[in-house]
């Protein structure tokens, strides 16, 4: 099978090719042409999302894709052992909303970025991301999903190490310190993750003498391993699955990030520029979520079912303790950093609650409402970014502490940011409401007192937002920003675009509910026949 | 028949109407009244989608003195988009308001034409599992409980939109204004028409929302500590805050009847609580309570209401007096049946919480000085009594003695504040400052007749007097804790009411009367404040006139009880006073009247305050009832040095721990790896390879161990 008959190749080289592209025209046309390759890449996969909706057989699941390719890509033997990786992408109703999303925010952010110096650099790179993403999403074999997530880093590397601001942190400026730390912390993850999915490869090998890392084959019941190992030096046993997901999750918590492995967060973001910002927040970190639904929950279900309550426990660390953080924050991007740790928690505890052993209703709607989080979470946050950029481009700053009453000078960002804080707080109408909702009156039967803590993030958001709000926007007008302007016509595309997607996603989410449902329908399904 | 099924059907009619307006607004005429200010025309002109709710651009330089101008900016003239966005917000409002007085009027004449369960009249699904369980769906229904309600919502949000032409005549955010007021009548019709608690919960928020909104209406303006007010951008998002507080509570309530019975919807609750374990119900119910005492500003989350004063008067008639603050109540009534099932404990609690709540507040309210703040206390009190209401009536009442509290209330404290702000408008005008402390007015009657006259005639409802409205509606509240032989809530509630009399007759003498006015001082009297006020337009006048028919009237609604729930006791002219405990009433009530008349027509003021100075006890009671018992001090104590003592905590935990942990595995691998030769140098690219080699080996260690460990 020809691999360019595939529309999902053309999604990972659209991007690819656009980058080129850009770094071999001059600067003016060069940015049209970003911005031609990312529209193309997003309307090919609202082509993909429109025909699988028409073809009236619903987006199906990891066992019945609608879309993929599978062919043979490296296979060859070292020895007695079998070395084989497929190229294997497809898409199901699970990681094509992530798709369309890692689309939309890449094309708004070539947007946002147009007034960049070395503006083709810049955009070529982000290019570049977006392919590495949506290869990420894509894959279905667990080895080209490893080479994905690992190609992502460079391009996020060079943006935020060459874009980002020059503030000092431990002696280098923040955008090397940042950047740094970004790398190391994700290789840290990674090298577990490939640990992970290399003892899966092989104790399939010797289980059923199969060479293969193709994610639709472990997610079949009778490939599944429910064994026991003991672990020589400590002389302990533990689940196969679990010890296999504690690998492989390590490289997930990372990114989502999880307590206590999100200290990289605030720093990447806020040395970060605005547009690797809105890229980080809203789809790297639904990466590790992604990757902790499709690959932890549908793969290993016993592990991440035996790690339920520990997961539980991290979930509401990350809720409550990173609500907490954002009430002393002075910067706006770090608060924003902070309330994404508290938002990726919901996530977490949907997830954990539905890896329990109760009603199956209850575990759908939250594992539901989860996903819908990653979704919405990426909008919302993507949203407040892009807004936290106008100011800090506007006014050279984000302090939040120097500023005071300025909607009276930028009244539309006034009014687009305040709608963003809203979104982000849960307020219903609004995409984010419908995923906390979910997650949270889904959670409760199993996880009644972990939710019950939970929810007080209700409070303590809507405190830091609009606390925030009303020290920037609202209260007497400080003289001294007199001379700030409104946010211009490029700067109102994104964020007009995101906020109509909010208040559609929060009105009526049934669409996209429809569209995940079926995947979440048969990992559950399998999950609750393994778990018994 | 048919026709009246057909009548009721279209009630989402009624829902959508504002929901219409309010995109009228915000997509059309908002956006025409910006492009036609010659100031803001270059940024604005891509301004169509100017999204849900709109922070407009009321900092302009149209006003010649600037602090004035950042605390009530002001247009020399308003535009035809902005006129126009008031024309399409009455215009839509009023057609909403004449359909759902003529379905409120079929059921009541006609009792048999809309269905014992009512109707649903908009249903969409979000998300259906099979056999319905765990399903989310919206739903809005329509009852008799729905009509009564939303009869007030619309009519009380008709006249207030009326009014607010004059009152924000040239204010510079005219079409924000109504934006926001549409948002908010559409929001608390989703309460209304609720069928579940998803989306009761919607509605909830959405009006927490519109709230904030119209508390923080003037984003400029200034805080005046002298005064005790803070500045409405902070009162807003306390009020904000502090209803969350409550919603918590009641989310939890409303998770752990969803997680032991699949459905959030009350008909289908009504039948499946009995399945639950009775104390888990009180104890849910208790929760969902929680919410009532956030939203409708009971002890202890009550400190937001007096703040949220600080929005334009308007909005404290509509939402923080009339409806919006009532949706507790209407909540607890709406999920009466689940009490019902639930313990004694659950109503006990509704019921001790209101009346504390009453008795506290009218003590607050007797030394109040700021004219709009004496009416926020007394809201608070009357809706502590709506809630003993709910509390005592039990399955025979029915939530019909709640409701009917807040049906004649609605039209009565809607009228007391739309007074007031005629005052203010008024005095406004006379002084070229806001004037809101009594001490500056008085005498006001002869100059401002009507709203003197409609003001006399809400007090008396307010406080009991026989044949208005509120004596009709508060009489029975009270005299059911006594046939409930409930002393305590009896004692409380009776006391309360001489309270209330006493402080509504002594704000309506420090307005509008005064030592040396006609008929003893109620009438005229000296003026203390500056300039020459007058009576305020017929846009504000003739609400105040409309709603004065109600504020006598609503109360001769006998049938109320058994229009809410039918069987419910019919209430009798001849039995009312027939009964002593009535009279009783009557007493307290005149007592208290007669106590304000002494003190402040026939004792001169100065003298007066003098005498509360001079005592050391009275004056002790006088500033701690003037700081409301200092809660609001208390909470800023504990937010401030405990909530964001342990979010500094956090903060230092992340830094120093977290993080140095991190640093710090960094830097040991560096040291390991290279004799520390670099260590000092902080070059984090050295940190590499030390920690990724280390953690390389870690994790090629375990994948060995654990391959091996397989093989076995």
């Amino acid at each position: 099978m020809n691999i360019l008959a595939s529309d999902l190749t053309w999604i990972i080289l659209l991007p690819v090719i656009g980058a080129l592209v850009v770094l071999a025209t001059p600067a003016r046309t060069a940015r049209w042409m970003a911005l031609l390759f990312s529209a193309a890449a997003l309307a090919l996969s609202l082509v993909i999302f429109f025909r699988i909706l028409a073809a009236g057989q619903g987006f199906g699941d990891l066992t019945h894709l609608p879309d993929s390719i599978h062919t043979p890509w490296i296979d060859f033997n070292a020895g007695s052992i079998p070395f084989k990786i497929d190229y294997f992408l497809g898409v199901d109703g699970l990681s094509l909303p992530l798709v369309v999303l890692n689309a939309l925010l890449s094309m708004l952010s070539v947007i946002g970025g147009w007034q960049k110096i070395r503006v083709k650099e810049y955009l070529g790179l982000l290019l570049l991301l977006e392919a590495a993403v949506m290869g990420v999403f894509l894959s279905l074999d667990l080895l080209l999903f490893f080479l994905f997530w690992e190609l992502e880093l460079a391009p996020m590397f060079l943006l935020i190490g060459i874009w980002g601001y020059d503030t000092m942190k431990h002696g280098v400026p923040g955008r090397i310190y940042s950047a740094w730390k970004f790398l190391l912390y994700t290789f840290f993850g990674s090298i577990f993750m490939l640990a992970g999915i290399l003892l899966l490869y092989f104790t399939n090998i010797s289980h059923h003498n199969a060479a293969t890392a193709s994610m639709p084959y472990f997610a079949l019941t009778e490939h599944m391993f429910n064994g026991v190992v003991n672990i020589p030096i400590l002389g302990a046993t533990a689940g196969l699955q679990l010890i296999t997901f504690l690998l492989i999750y390590t490289a997930f918590a990372v990114k989502i990030p999880m307590f206590p492995l999100h200290t990289w967060l605030p720093d990447a973001h806020t040395d970060a520029p605005t547009e690797v910002s809105v890229i980080l927040a809203g789809v790297l970190l639904k990466m590790g979520a992604y990757g902790l639904i499709r690959v932890c929950f549908t793969l290993l279900p016993m592990g991440v079912h035996d790690f339920a309550g520990p997961l539980a426990v991290l979930a509401v660390i990350n809720i409550i303790y990173g609500a907490g953080i954002c009430l002393v924050q002075t910067d706006m991007k770090r608060l924003i950093a902070y309330s994404s740790v508290s938002h990726m928690g919901i996530i977490l505890l949907g997830v954990a609650a539905a890896a329990s052993s109760g009603s199956i209703a209850f575990r759908t709607a939250a594992l539901t409402g989860a996903t819908i989080q990653m979704f919405s979470h990426g909008i919302i946050t993507g949203l407040l970014f892009f807004c936290v950029g106008v100011i800090s481009d506007h006014a050279h700053t984000r302090d939040i502490a120097v500023f005071g009453g300025i909607a009276k000078k930028m009244p539309l960002l006034a009014t687009l940011f305040t709608f963003a804080a809203l979104a982000s707080l849960g307020l219903p109408g609004l995409a984010g409401f419908v995923a906390e909702y979910m997650t949270f009156t889904g959670s409760f039967q199993e996880l009644n007192v972990i939710t019950t803590i939970s929810v007080f993030t209700m409070i303590l958001t809507a405190a830091y937002l609009l606390w925030m709000l009303k020290r920037v926007f609202y209260d007497p007008f400080n003289a001294k920003w007199n001379g700030l302007g409104d946010a211009n016509l490029r700067e109102l595309v994104p964020l007009f675009a995101l906020a109509a997607l909010i208040v559609l996603v929060g009105i009526y989410p049934k669409p996209l509910i429809d569209v995940i449902t079926p995947s979440l329908g048969q990992l559950l399904h399998t999950a609750t026949a393994m778990i018994k | 028949m048919v026709i009246a099924m057909a009548l009721y059907q279209y009630a989402w009619a009624v829902l959508l109407a504002p929901l219409l307006s309010f995109v009228v607004i915000v997509f059309g005429t908002r956006v025409w009244d910006l492009l036609s200010r010659p100031h803001i025309a270059a940024t604005t002109t891509h301004a169509e989608e100017h999204a849900v709710e709109a922070h407009g651009s009321e900092g302009e330089d149209y006003g010649e003195h600037g602090e004035d101008d950042d605390d009530d900016p002001k247009v020399p003239r308003l535009s035809a988009g902005a006129i126009a966005s008031g024309y399409v917000a009455i215009g839509i409002m009023a057609l909403a308001c004449i359909y759902s007085w003529i379905m409120l009027l079929t059921s009541v004449f006609n009792r048999q034409s809309l269905p014992a369960g009512g109707i649903d009249v908009l249903h969409y699904d979000w998300f259906v599992q099979p056999g319905g369980v765990a399903s989310y769906s919206i739903i809005f229904h329509l009852d008799t409980l729905a009509l009564a309600m939303m009869v007030v919502v619309t009519t009380v949000s008709l006249l207030v939109y009326f009014y607010s032409q004059g009152y924000m005549e040239d204010s510079a955010g005219y079409a924000r204004f109504f934006a926001y007021l549409t948002l908010f009548t559409f929001s608390m019709l989703v309460i209304v028409f609720a069928e579940n608690f998803l989306v009761i919960f919607v509605g909830w928020e959405l009006v927490g929302l519109s709230s904030y909104l119209l508390i923080g209406f003037w984003i400029n303006k200034r805080a005046k500590p002298a005064e005790l007010r803070p500045s409405p951008s902070s009162a807003a998002l306390q009020a904000f805050v502090a209803n969350r507080v409550g919603d918590v509570g009641f989310i939890i309530g409303i998770m752990i009847l969803f997680a032991n019975t699949g459905t959030f919807s009350f008909a289908q609750l009504s039948t499946a609580v009995t399945h639950i374990d009775k104390n888990l119900l009180t104890v849910a119910m208790i929760l969902v309570f929680c919410g009532a005492i956030g939203k409708s500003a009971q002890v202890p989350l009550h400190v937001w209401l007096p703040s949220a004063m600080e929005g334009p008067t308007p909005v404290s008639a509509l939402i923080h007096a009339a409806t919006m603050v009532a949706a507790g109540v209407y909540m607890i009534a709406r999920t009466f049946p689940l009490y019902v099932a639930a313990g004694p404990a659950a109503f006990g609690t509704v019921a001790w919480v209101g009346a504390i709540t009453a008795l506290f507040a009218a003590t607050v309210a007797l030394v109040q000085s700021d004219f709009k703040r004496v009416l926020a206390y007394s809201t608070i009190s009357q809706l502590g009594y709506m809630f003993v209401g709910l509390g005592v009536a039990g399955s025979e009442y029915g939530p019909g003695l709640g409701m009917f509290h807040l049906f004649t209330h609605a039209f009565f404290k809607a009228l007391l504040f739309l007074g007031a702000g005629s005052v203010l408008h008024s005095l406004h005008h006379a002084t070229h400052r806001e004037v809101q402390d009594m001490r500056l007015m008085g005498g006001l009657g002869p100059k401002m007749p009507i709203t003197a006259i409609t003001w006399l005639i809400a007090t008396l409802s307010i406080s009991g007097f026989p044949f208005f409205a509120g004596f009709f509606s508060k009489d029975t509240i009270i005299n059911l804790t006594a046939e409930r032989s409930d002393w305590g809530l009896y004692i409380i509630t009776l006391g309360t009411a001489g309270l209330t009399a006493f402080y509504m007759l002594r704000a309506y003498i420090l307005a509008f009367g005064g030592k040396g006015g006609s008929f003893g001082g109620l009438w005229g009297g000296p003026y203390r404040g500056e300039g020459q006020p007058h009576e305020s337009p017929i846009t504000i006048t003739l609400p105040l006139i409309l709603l004065a028919i109600p504020s006598v009237i609503a109360g001769y609604w006998f049938g109320f009880f058994d229009y809410i729930q039918p069987g419910a006791p019919v209430l009798n002219l001849s039995t009312i006073l027939s009964d002593a405990k009535t009279w009783i009433g009557v007493v307290v009530a005149l007592a208290g009247l007669a106590v304000a008349y002494t003190l402040y027509c026939r004792v001169d003021a100065a003298k007066l305050h003098a005498f509360v100075q001079n005592n050391a006890l009275l004056r002790a009671t006088h500033n701690f009832l003037y700081h409301a018992y200092y809660i609001n001090e208390l909470y800023d104590l504990l937010i401030r040095y405990v909530v964001l003592g342990i979010s500094h905590i956090e903060q230092a935990f992340d830094t120093y721990v977290v993080d140095g942990i991190v640093n710090g595995v960094a830097r040991l691998a560096l040291l390991l790896g290279r004799d520390g030769r670099y260590v000092e140098t902080g070059r984090v690219q050295s940190y590499m390879i030390g920690f990724f080699g280390g953690v390389a080996v870690l994790a090629v260690l375990v994948f060995a161990l654990v391959t091996f460990g397989v093989g076995k």
